[in-house]
């Protein structure tokens, strides 16, 4: 009788299986487990693979094809590509190494050392939106949030407080008199302009962009200037980082985090405005370095430049 | 000042915040001998404002690629530039960075999935009257 044969029926398996079996499972074990909260509509249905592109304290980024997904804790908050871990994870850099695989299948997303349980994730979408105010409590709410906007910038001044402003302001009024051309000029000098992450330029143009989708009132012409410039900056975004590149070209395809959507239902739709703006905009400044403010610089300019309903003049 | 001359580092793939770029331009700027530094994102845009700054490079970074450029004195340069490479690779473990960062998976699920959202779908519009739909087709399954 070989050893093997003396042992129960279970175990007379391949010397070399048994050893992959445990230390399987002991990987499986070593790996730290987490619960998803909640999934932004736009990531990837199942099953898909990517590798980490970048990660910090509290956000991992997932080159996955051309979309680029976060992994982030609760405090990054709730966006279309955005996957949103339950409790505290502590440091991602302890959870996931650049350019390490990761797997989504079976409700489970698994890099060599994270197991991510998507089993009772909700789904993010941007909630539906209210109607609009009529233009002068739009425009009051407006005023209140530039004087709050310029206060809380001044701390904290970056290139759109100083050599880009011109450029930031010249792009608003292309935008108020739907001159495409103008507007394509001006978004091009500010693409990638800008320390960090997310230069200023770029996150200026994210809010720009919600801005105006979320005032078009449906006017034809203002569609198709929203439009128009929304192609032209998904077409050049290979001129900044590849972080964001990304932010851009959703934003060019209408979609963007629930800080964003949350100002913009705050200002433009009924409710209490003034309150809710005010909280709202909170929430944008906390994201990033100065991320945030600019977003929110790029949002108020879009704002001002369709506050009115548009007219005839305007569109001829 | 004796004579001056511009000195550049590339760091691939190297992603760090504003603020954090900004306070070490700072602190690079106030190094005797350093008359004037940038640490930015190698965007076109940012490598023109460096041009008109005096403090064009003679390599070709990409937009993903974090750029250290310091004009002055040689010494005080080379100083500067062995300064920011320190600060920045000590805080190596706290962002992104690397070639393996410029992976492409190449998933064509994703890639087909990443077509219809970017591409396919019609942007979502404004609705004057309340509670109008902005979801964009079908919901997905992540199970």
């Amino acid at each position: 009788m070989t050893p093997a044969a003396a042992l129960p029926a279970h175990s007379a398996r391949p010397a070399a299986a048994r050893i992959a079996s445990v230390t399987g499972r002991a990987a499986r074990q070593a790996r730290f487990a987490a619960t998803v909260e909640s999934i932004g509509h736009l990531v990837p249905p199942s099953p898909w693979s990517g590798r980490v592109h970048s990660v910090f304290a509290r956000a991992c980024n997932v080159a996955c094809g051309e979309l680029l997904l976060t992994i982030g804790t609760r405090a990054l908050g709730d966006g279309p590509t955005t996957v949103l871990l339950a409790g505290n994870p502590g440091d991602l850099r302890g959870r996931f190494a650049e350019g390490e695989r990761i797997d989504a299948r079976e409700g489970r997303m698994r890099s060599a050392r994270t197991e991510l349980d998507l089993a009772a994730a909700r789904v993010w979408r941007p909630a539906e939106r209210g109607a609009l105010v009529s233009d002068v409590p739009l425009e009051a709410r407006l005023r209140e949030l530039s004087v709050q906007l310029v206060a809380r910038r001044a701390p904290q001044p970056n290139v759109l407080d100083r050599e880009a402003r011109d450029i930031a302001k010249a792009l608003a009024d292309a935008c108020a008199v739907l001159d495409v051309a103008a507007a394509r000029a001006q978004a091009d000098r500010l693409i990638g302009w800008g320390e960090g992450l997310t230069p200023a330029g770029d996150d200026f143009i994210v809010g720009l962009l919600a801005g105006l989708d979320a005032l078009a009132r449906g006017d034809a012409f203002r569609l198709a200037f929203r439009d128009a410039l929304a192609t032209h900056v998904a077409a050049s975004t290979q001129r900044t980082t590849p972080i964001a590149a990304h932010a851009l070209r959703l934003a060019a395809a209408g979609a963007w985090s629930a800080r964003i959507d949350r100002l913009l239902a705050a200002v433009c739709c009924s409710g209490d405005g003034e309150r809710d703006a005010a909280a709202a905009l909170d929430e944008l400044l906390a994201l990033g370095a100065t991320s945030g403010a600019d977003t929110a610089c790029g949002l108020v300019a879009a704002l001002h430049a369709w506050s009115h309903a548009p007219s005839f003049a305007e569109a001829a | 000042m004796s004579a001056t001359t511009t000195r550049s580092k590339v760091f691939a793939n190297l992603y760090k915040d504003s603020v954090s770029l900004m306070q070490l331009t700072a602190q690079l700027r106030e190094r005797e001998g350093v008359a004037q530094a940038s640490c930015v994102m190698a965007t076109p845009a940012n490598l023109a404002q460096l041009k008109d700054a005096d403090l064009a490079i003679d390599v070709s970074p990409s937009p993903s690629d974090l750029l250290v450029v310091v004009r002055g004195e040689p010494q005080a340069c080379d100083d500067a530039i062995a300064a920011a490479e320190a600060s920045l690779q000590s805080k190596k473990a706290a962002s992104g960075g690397g070639e393996a960062a410029r992976f492409n998976p190449n998933a064509k699920a994703a890639a087909l999935w990443t077509a219809k959202v970017l591409t396919h779908t019609p942007l979502p519009r404004d609705a004057p009257e309340a509670g109008a739909s902005r979801g964009s087709g079908e919901p997905p399954s992540w199970s």
